[in-house]
């Protein structure tokens, strides 16, 4: 019965939505991407572009296939919604995993997003008979932002401008899909010279909200952190910085690393004797 | 002659025994699994490729060890700064001495996962219930530290546990938690050995989609090891995972077993060696994992020398 539930929906993908398979790359180590969203029944193809051989063996049985340099596999995703996990019996630590969802959102924009500009929503749902929302939580739980219709291959696309930092996600009656977060840049940081480093302000206000110093230098190529604060209730905070130094400070995320503003940077010259 | 023998015998039997109480300290270490946000590359680049490296691929949570004062009372630092840029991957550097009892107060802290964890230490000697590694019917507390529960392991650094060693988790969920970062290194001088000037720690670990030198990936991430000219150095050396590492250090030449010298060592999964030599080089130089696909996906950092 399961068997000619997924012929079905293979033969009405087939027909429907050709295009809408998950594509892993089987690397050197790695399978890319290491997590794959998926719907019911779609097809999953991987494809070993590197030069050993690997296997795609499925954790609980269901397929175990040899890929030698350049092959491919196919096989059609699993029909309930779930995590299914594979690896290679070759080379250990090697692990997949698919993730079948009713309804996916696909990727957000990594980097941070100006406040007001149009962000794109899209994705696929295994029933495009019913509308799909977008809700967001931007700190007090999730409300709708944006509905889409899907077309009748399943995708769907729709578009909300970026109003603060916060974690959406798709939901197509009682199905949801993953959250994601989105960064958006809502705020401006200031940063100005003082007798023993700098003094910072975000407009906004922002109190407590976490800062990072970074330094601009050779050895790091690049801008690296090198001190952590927290803003003041006034939304102020200062560094102790030796001199010379070129130094900017970024607000950072909940997980203390993902910009969401950054100031320009400042050079502060070596002090007079 | 063989009553001279047995009488040198016994006068360095007695040496020995009497040097062990002289010498010898307890050492008490606290450390306690703690969650952590981790970014294996901060300066978001590949600089020798010259390629920007997506955030969303190298900043996730994860656990670690970190080292506490007494009773977990508050976070300190994991090594001296210059052993490992002050970061929390390897776990704290439990140093000692040959004849020294070594108690290691770990606490599970784990607030992410909620997983049970252990710590299980290569090269020393210790009793089963302080060996860390859970096997189901045989081991104790000591191998499955639920979340919010604490064990001591008693530890010794016999006549032969000198040099670099590793440790890890060896719990239920070591799988997970020795690829999130969970893992450090002993390191242990003879009875009268001079301690470095400075100490280098190098773990070659596999970290998300990154081949890693201590949690980091590519260079100016990776630790800027530091040293002056005439400096005794000493570069602890460990991998963990499940690939072998060859680690080779530019301009440098050190004398390997058998007398000969050597620029390359190959250090497989929790196999550990420190090299030392006196710093003779002024510059900026390479440290790297010479598996070139593995340099290529970070495993490299800069290693600066500077004149006296």
């Amino acid at each position: 019965m399961r068997r000619a539930l997924l012929l079905g929906a293979l033969a009405g993908a087939a027909v429907a939505a050709p295009a809408h398979a998950a594509d892993i790359n089987v690397l050197f180590q790695e399978f890319s991407p290491s997590a794959a969203d998926v719907l019911p029944g779609e097809t999953v193809t991987w494809s070993n572009i590197s030069e050993r051989t690997h296997t795609v063996t499925a954790d609980d049985g269901s397929y175990d296939t040899e890929l030698a340099s350049g092959a491919t596999f196919a096989t059609a995703a699993p029909s309930a919604p779930g995590v299914y996990l594979y690896h290679c019996r070759i080379h250990a630590g090697m692990t997949g995993e698919l993730d079948v969802w009713r309804v996916i959102l696909a990727p957000l924009p990594t980097a941070p997003v100006p406040a007001g500009q149009p962000v794109d929503f899209s994705g696929r749902t295994a029933d495009p008979s019913a509308p799909v929302t977008i809700e967001a939580d931007l700190g007090s739980g999730f409300h709708t932002v944006a509905t889409a219709q899907p077309a009748p291959d399943g995708t769907w696309k729709t578009t909300a401008p970026a109003q603060t930092t916060g974690d959406f996600r798709a939901v197509s009656g009682i199905d949801m899909s993953e959250t994601r977060r989105l960064v958006v840049l809502d705020r401006r940081v200031d940063i100005r010279a003082t007798k023993h480093g700098i003094h910072v302000t975000v407009t906004p206000a922002l109190p407590y909200g976490r800062l990072v110093l970074e330094r601009f230098t050779r050895e790091r190529f690049g801008w690296f952190p090198v001190a952590r604060r927290r803003l003041d209730y006034l939304s102020r905070a200062d560094f102790r910085i030796r001199r010379p130094a070129t130094v900017r400070v970024a607000i950072v995320d909940k997980d203390r690393w993902t910009p969401l503003a950054t100031s320009a940077p400042l050079h502060l010259r070596a002090a007079r004797r | 002659m063989r009553s001279i023998s047995r009488a040198l015998a016994f006068a360095g039997a007695l040496a020995l025994f009497m040097a062990a109480p002289a010498g010898a300290k307890t050492r008490d270490y606290w450390v306690a699994a703690v969650p952590t946000s981790w970014n294996i590359v901060p300066n978001g680049r590949d600089a020798i490729m010259n390629m920007p490296v997506d955030s969303a691929d190298t900043i996730f949570p994860t656990v670690v060890y970190r080292h506490y004062s007494k009773n977990w009372a508050k976070p300190l630092p994991n090594a001296v700064h210059s052993s490992a840029d002050g970061l929390l991957i390897p776990g704290p550097l439990i140093k000692a001495r040959v004849g020294d009892l070594i108690r290691v107060h770990f606490k599970n802290m784990d607030t992410l996962r909620h997983a049970p964890h252990s710590m299980h230490f290569h090269g020393v000697h210790y009793r089963p219930s302080s060996d860390g590694a859970y096997v189901p019917g045989f081991s104790g507390g000591d191998a499955d530290v639920k979340p919010g529960h604490t064990w001591t392991y008693k530890l010794r650094a016999g006549n032969d546990s000198w040099g670099v060693w590793p440790y890890h988790d060896h719990s239920p969920s070591m799988h997970d938690s020795i690829a999130g970062g969970m893992f450090g290194m002993l390191s242990i001088l003879k009875r009268h050995q001079r301690p470095p000037d400075r100490e280098f720690e190098v773990v070659f670990t596999p970290f998300g989609k990154f081949m890693s030198i201590d949690g980091r990936a590519f260079v100016g991430n990776t630790p800027v090891f530091k040293s002056r000219v005439g400096d005794i150095v000493q570069w602890d050396v460990m991998a963990m995972g499940s690939e072998h590492h060859t680690f080779h250090v530019h301009g440098h030449r050190w004398i390997g077993p058998g007398g000969i010298p050597r620029d390359t060592v190959t250090v497989g999964p929790a196999e550990s060696f420190q090299i030392r030599w006196r710093e003779d080089a002024p510059g900026t130089w390479l440290y790297h994992c010479h598996v070139e696909d593995h340099m290529m996906r970070g495993m490299i950092g800069i290693y600066r020398v500077s004149k006296r």
